[in-house]
């Protein structure tokens, strides 16, 4: 009986080191379900943030351009307070999207992030060709500045819109008859691109030939028209991609954009400068002063012929185009985002359609140069100026007579009023010039009036 | 019945005692140092297996941080709800700053150590050993760098 008994306790202990054994397999088992069903989840935090993130910017930016193009008639004033009044319905939007997910969202809009600047459209309903409002064929469009949503509408349809094919184009080095947008560095000059828009032959394909000045490089887009927007903020021409479009992105800033051959083309085209309108119904402001000193070589028109019309248009109202109008060129909109595991506060800014790095050269807001009296040489001087970035700012301004006498106020601050420059009786015309500065990047503008009390003619 | 006189007489009951008992001994033997054998190779396994899924998940914490902060923030933090012990062992989190960040997790007897690299352009600053549990990435916007620490 013992000899059993023995045999039975072996058999027991047997039994119950094997049922450890399998008790240690089921736990190590059930850990190795656990990381499987760790590593299978689906498992990516930031990827609402990022989702809510671009809907907020999107919808930002879809903002700004509505305001843009709605209130341009009323001033920076009423295009700031309707886009900040647009801002909780975006918050509702994506805010409820967030909500179905079990997240909190919440967008405000950022005070004094509004940065000014000015739209420059041609879209006149049916197409036109791309003439400055003088009627010039070549003429600058943009000068010493940097653009965003820069797009061109060209129409293969029209009889304006000039019908070549690839290899004329190049063989005359942009300069056979296509219409042609031209980006010019303002710096050391050394970056400069031309992009002609044509017709491919009689296709109905409307074809981007692209080319580096400075290297002789060429690329060449195309896609099927007839209505075609070539994109130069994203790159695109039509529905296909369009790289070398993107030398936008690099090129250095700012720049000046000239059309050439702008009556063999016909379309719209739309862009935002950074710079500066003096109001909506009026085209007076440094901006418009460069443009039209770029083509006439004198803010208030052709100095020798008299006085002309800018080469934009001011109301947005009225039906003339091209035109210039307030318009935002940047703002700054807040997130907060919470969720069971993330929590985020960002700021971000809403520059729809830039290309490249953000304006970092200082804008002259206003420059007014006041002659109260006629036949004493003395004038006002109002300025003011901003740096986008926020960098202190430096001002000179001269004042020279027609026999190159000049008085000058250096080193002035960021803003001035009622600033007297005395000059000798006489000798006018006088040539008043601002250039501010923030150590890295300049920008300036350039008035010429006369001493008659006012501010008509040229000189004004 | 001349053949089981002579079985009767070769085998007697304590050979036969014996031999089932050792026979019986080693087989238990055999199979318990066999399945102990078996359940420490596969404990080990799912140790290295299940730190490494924990690593993964506090890098893609980390990559997701650093996109948040590229992505305009300013206050990011990210928290990450982590078992105490893995197969039933308090394991340590060294998380080794620089470029790429290396996320060490580690363990005593058995000594199983498993390193999970990430590549961030936010920096990650010095070493830092935490305990194994939750986890929370919190971007410090004074110093411009991402923190890692238990939550």
């Amino acid at each position: 009986m013992a000899t059993v008994r023995e045999r039975g306790q072996l058999v027991l202990i047997a039994g119950l080191a094997l049922a450890i054994s399998l008790v240690a397999i089921a736990l190590v088992l059930n850990s190795a379900i656990y990381t499987h069903n760790l590593a299978s989840r689906y498992d990516s935090p930031g990827d609402g943030v990022v989702r809510s993130n671009h809907d907020v910017r999107e919808s930002a930016g879809a903002n700004v351009r509505y305001v843009n193009e709605e209130f341009a008639a009323d001033g920076y004033d009423d295009i700031r307070s309707n886009y900040t009044d647009g801002i909780p319905d975006i918050e509702a939007a994506v805010a409820e999207d967030a909500a179905i997910h079990g997240r909190l969202l919440r967008v405000s809009h950022v005070d004094g992030s509004n940065v000014e600047g000015v739209r420059i459209v041609d879209d006149e309903p049916g197409g036109s060709n791309f003439t400055s409002r003088t009627n010039e064929s070549n003429w600058t469009v943009v000068k010493d500045a940097q653009v965003r949503g820069f797009v061109i509408r060209a129409d293969a349809d029209a009889s304006e819109t000039r019908s070549l094919t690839e290899g004329t184009v190049l063989s005359g080095a942009l300069g056979s008859d296509a219409f042609t947008v031209g980006f010019d560095d303002t710096g050391d000059g050394s970056d400069n691109w031309r992009v002609a828009i044509y017709e491919n032959g009689s296709s109905g394909e409307i074809n981007a030939t692209v080319k580096n000045i400075d290297s002789g490089d060429t690329w060449t887009c195309n896609t099927d028209g007839p209505e075609v927007d070539v994109d130069f903020s994203r790159g695109r021409i039509g529905s296909e991609s369009c790289a070398p479009l993107l030398f936008v992105e690099e090129l250095s800033k700012p720049y000046d954009i000239s059309f050439n051959n702008s009556d063999q083309i016909s379309g719209s085209y739309r862009m935002v400068a950074d710079g500066v309108v003096d109001g909506p119904d009026v085209t007076t402001g440094a901006f418009t002063d460069r443009v039209d000193a770029a083509n006439y070589g004198a803010h208030c028109g052709n100095v020798s012929e008299g006085p002309k019309q800018t080469f934009y248009n001011a109301s947005a109202n009225a039906s003339e185009y091209p035109r210039v109008t307030p318009a935002l060129y940047e703002v700054a909109v807040d997130t907060t985002y919470d969720s069971d595991s993330v929590t985020y506060e960002g700021r971000h800014r809403i520059a729809p359609g830039e290309t490249g790095e953000s304006p970092q050269t200082p804008v002259i807001r206003l420059f007014d140069v006041t002659d109260s009296s006629a036949g004493d040489g003395n004038f006002t001087v109002d300025w003011n100026v901003t740096d986008p970035n926020g960098d202190s700012l430096t001002v000179d301004i001269i004042a020279e007579d027609d026999t190159g006498s000049s008085t000058s106020v250096n080193a002035a601050g960021a803003t001035g009023t009622d600033e007297l420059f005395e000059l000798n009786p006489g000798d006018g015309p006088y040539t008043f010039n601002i250039t501010a500065t923030d150590g890295t990047n300049s920008r300036e503008a350039v008035q010429i009036h006369d001493d008659d009390g006012d501010k008509d003619g040229c000189p004004a | 019945m001349i053949f089981e006189r002579v079985d009767d007489r070769g085998v007697s009951t304590v050979v036969g005692f014996v031999l089932t008992l050792g026979i019986t001994s080693l087989l238990v033997i055999g199979l318990l140092v066999g399945t102990s054998g078996f359940v420490d190779g596969q404990r080990q396994g799912t140790i290295r297996d299940e730190m490494e899924v924990l690593g993964q998940q506090i890098a893609a914490d980390i990559a997701a941080a650093d996109r948040l902060v590229r992505a305009g923030g300013d206050t990011v933090t990210i928290e990450r709800p982590l078992p105490n012990d893995v197969t039933g062992l308090s394991y340590r989190i060294t998380i080794d700053g620089g470029q790429p960040v290396n996320i060490i997790l580690a363990t005593s007897n058995p000594d199983i150590s498993v390193e999970v690299t990430v590549r961030t352009v936010t920096d990650v600053p010095g070493t830092t050993t935490l305990n194994g549990g939750d986890v929370e990435v919190v971007y410090d916007e004074s110093d411009d760098e991402l923190v890692v620490r238990n939550g």
